[in-house]
């Protein structure tokens, strides 16, 4: 027990820390085609996000164009995604929409996650009076299903774009907060953090300098896998007319438009939705794949 | 000690609900957006306005407007609706709940029995194809946007085979049986006229199907995983050993234990359920309280919006706490753990 030196053989922990992240990564990837399906379509995405008015053959239809001349064509080699009533160019407003998907997304975890974790961290790592009221808190933000609480929010106020991002966020922000709690209350058992209090560091200090950096892989995972979900949430929202408004070339609201015109115009319903799932399946993926890689827990 | 058990449950669940009023006042009274100025239009009249807030009690103190939440919420008066036909929103949400209850149940039920068998198989033949379809499966059934799928089913089952109805919960010319628990599956029976009873089932498959799908991928995943866990344990060994046929092994002992992990996600599901019923109604025109809300939210109807809110988030805590104190009696380890 007071020997630090390797003296004793530790047949139960094998070369755990002769491999490197780099590695296991690789390992990783090369069992797992499907982490890299994932990754493929997310850096797709991004990509396409972008280059979008350089990518969409014609960037002009993200708006509130009509060309009646070319109304309602099937899918063909000129348009591929075929095109709406109103004769705009499918594939080229799902390209362009997948701008508004992906800023929603990025915007609502950045702003859960800054508003979430730190008050998971206070609550884990206070606890007593102001960790149970925070925590309490966040059970009541949880007793309405997200959909329905974010469907409240954006309805009172305006749908529009920053609203939908507000309402989400401030829906998500629990989650961010449970995980932060949930992982900071083990870690704050751990020799490291009497190590630090010993030394002198400030709760502030050992709160989040210490103990938050540890949060790291975890987080990465939970906001891969996220990204994913918000953008079916966003998508959900202009479904039901509460996203952001037309002439926005928002999936969600592309495929409800769309629903006008089933079942003949089949194409106009069909392709946002399958490009909403693809995103939603490379985020999955991809996150899944990460936490392979990260070690993290199932 | 169960009893102890129970009652902290309910104590947790009254503190929820008090919260739960408290942040839908909040929303409801502190962000910004004027219902009434969109319920009445652009060219009302500040006079009208001032009826109107008069009339819904806006103009009182913010802890009155509370008291007056609470107490409608308790005997069930949610005031008018604000939008035609201007009925009591009370009376619009026990019109409307059943259909949706009956969608819900129905749905679970059918996540229920396929998701279990379809998990117990693929644990069976873990890494074979039906393990591998069960994956895909899975997957799609998480990402795959319900709007979407509901759209798809309808389009291909309804509009292009022709095989089920694709809009409503009865036939137009069809009177529907007579009220006694809501449900028209129930009712129909209990009128003995099974030939409602199939027409009735006709318009619930699809909207169940849709609303199942995601549900039912998780159970199965879950069953899944936890099938595989009962197998390296001793006591099916022993059983196997001494000779006991496989399909009581498996299906007699391992699933009891492998059931128990599923509950714990049955109460996520009803909040699912709950979001995607909003999603699902819309689309087939179902007439339950997803599609009342949806309507509520498109047009501000506020006292509407503030009382579905308010059923929704009671139903979903309320059935969390029943899982809860089912959980702690199927597995006594969690109920004795509270006593230290």
């Amino acid at each position: 027990m007071t020997s630090i030196a390797p003296s004793a053989p530790l047949d139960d922990e094998p070369h755990s820390v002769a491999v490197g992240l780099g590695t296991r990564a690789w390992a990783s990837l090369r069992n797992s085609p499907l982490t890299v399906i994932g990754f493929l379509v997310c850096l797709g995405l991004v990509v396409m996000a972008a280059f979008a008015p350089w990518i969409a053959p014609f960037p002009e239809d993200a708006g509130a164009v009509v060309k009646f001349h070319q109304r309602l064509q099937p899918p063909s080699a000129e348009h591929w995604f075929g095109t709406d009533l109103v004769g705009r160019d499918v594939l080229s407003r799902i390209v362009m929409g997948s701008r508004i998907s992906l800023a929603t997304a990025v915007a609502v975890i950045v702003a859960a996650a800054l508003i979430g974790v730190p008050l998971g961290v206070i609550a884990a790592y206070r606890g007593g009076w102001t960790g149970a009221s925070i925590m309490r808190i966040n059970e009541v933000f949880l007793a309405i299903p997200s959909l329905v609480f974010v469907l409240v929010v954006t309805s009172l106020m305006r749908p529009s774009l920053p609203v939908t991002i507000f309402a989400i966020a401030l829906a998500w922000w629990t989650w961010y907060a449970r995980l932060a709690y949930g992982e900071v209350l083990s870690l704050k058992e751990e020799q490291f953090v009497d190590a630090a209090r010993t030394s002198g560091a400030s709760d502030l200090r050992i709160a989040f300098g210490e103990i938050l950096p540890n949060l790291t892989s975890v987080l990465i995972v939970k906001t891969t896998l996220d990204l994913g979900y918000v953008i079916l949430l966003g998508a959900s929202l202009g479904f039901l007319g509460l996203g952001p408004q037309p002439p926005a070339p928002e999936w969600g609201t592309m495929v409800a438009e769309g629903r006008e015109q089933l079942p003949d115009a089949w194409w106009l319903t069909t392709f946002p939705g399958l490009a909403v799932f693809a995103a939603v399946v490379g985020f999955n993926l991809f996150g899944d794949g990460l936490n392979d890689i990260l070690g993290g827990r199932d | 000690m169960t009893m102890r058990f129970v009652v902290r449950r309910f104590f947790e669940l009254a503190v929820v609900l008090g919260g739960l009023a408290i942040l839908i006042f909040v929303i409801s009274r502190v962000l910004p957006g004027d219902p009434i100025r969109y319920a009445l239009g652009p060219n009302a009249s500040p006079q009208q306005i001032e009826q109107m807030r008069t009339e819904m009690g806006l103009d009182e103190s913010l802890p009155v407007q509370f008291i007056r939440l609470v107490e409608g919420s308790i005997a069930g008066n949610f005031g008018r609706s604000t939008i035609p036909p201007f009925g009591s929103v009370g009376i619009d949400i026990a019109t409307y709940l059943p259909a949706s209850l009956e969608l819900a149940f129905f749905a679970m039920i059918l996540a229920i029995a396929l998701g279990v068998p379809l998990g117990v198989t693929a644990a069976l033949y873990r890494d074979r194809w039906p393990d591998q379809a069960s994956r895909v499966l899975a997957f799609s059934g998480v990402a795959i946007p319900v709007f979407w799928l509901a759209l798809m089913i309808q389009l291909v089952v309804a509009f292009r085979l022709g095989w089920l109805p694709a809009l409503g919960r009865i036939g137009r010319n069809v009177a529907p049986p007579i009220d006694v628990t809501g449900f028209y599956l129930i009712d129909s029976l209990l009128a003995a006229d099974i030939g409602l009873f199939f027409h009735c089932l006709t318009f619930l498959v699809l909207p169940a199907l849709a609303l199942a799908a995601s549900p039912l991928a998780m159970i199965m995943r879950l069953v899944r995983a936890s099938m595989l866990e009962e197998m390296g344990k001793d006591y099916v060994l022993t059983a196997r050993a001494n000779g006991m046929p496989r399909v009581l092994v498996v299906y007699k002992y391992m699933l009891r234990n492998a059931f128990s992990a599923t509950l714990t996600i049955v109460g996520l599901l009803v909040g699912y359920f709950v979001g995607s019923a909003f999603i699902v109604e819309t689309v087939f025109s179902w007439p339950g309280l997803g599609r009342y809300g949806v309507r509520a939210l498109q047009f501000k109807d506020f006292n509407a919006i503030v009382a579905v809110t308010l059923v929704v988030g009671i139903a979903y805590a309320a059935a969390n706490t029943v899982v809860t104190v089912l959980y702690g009696w199927l597995d006594p380890r969690l109920r004795l753990s509270e006593r230290k």
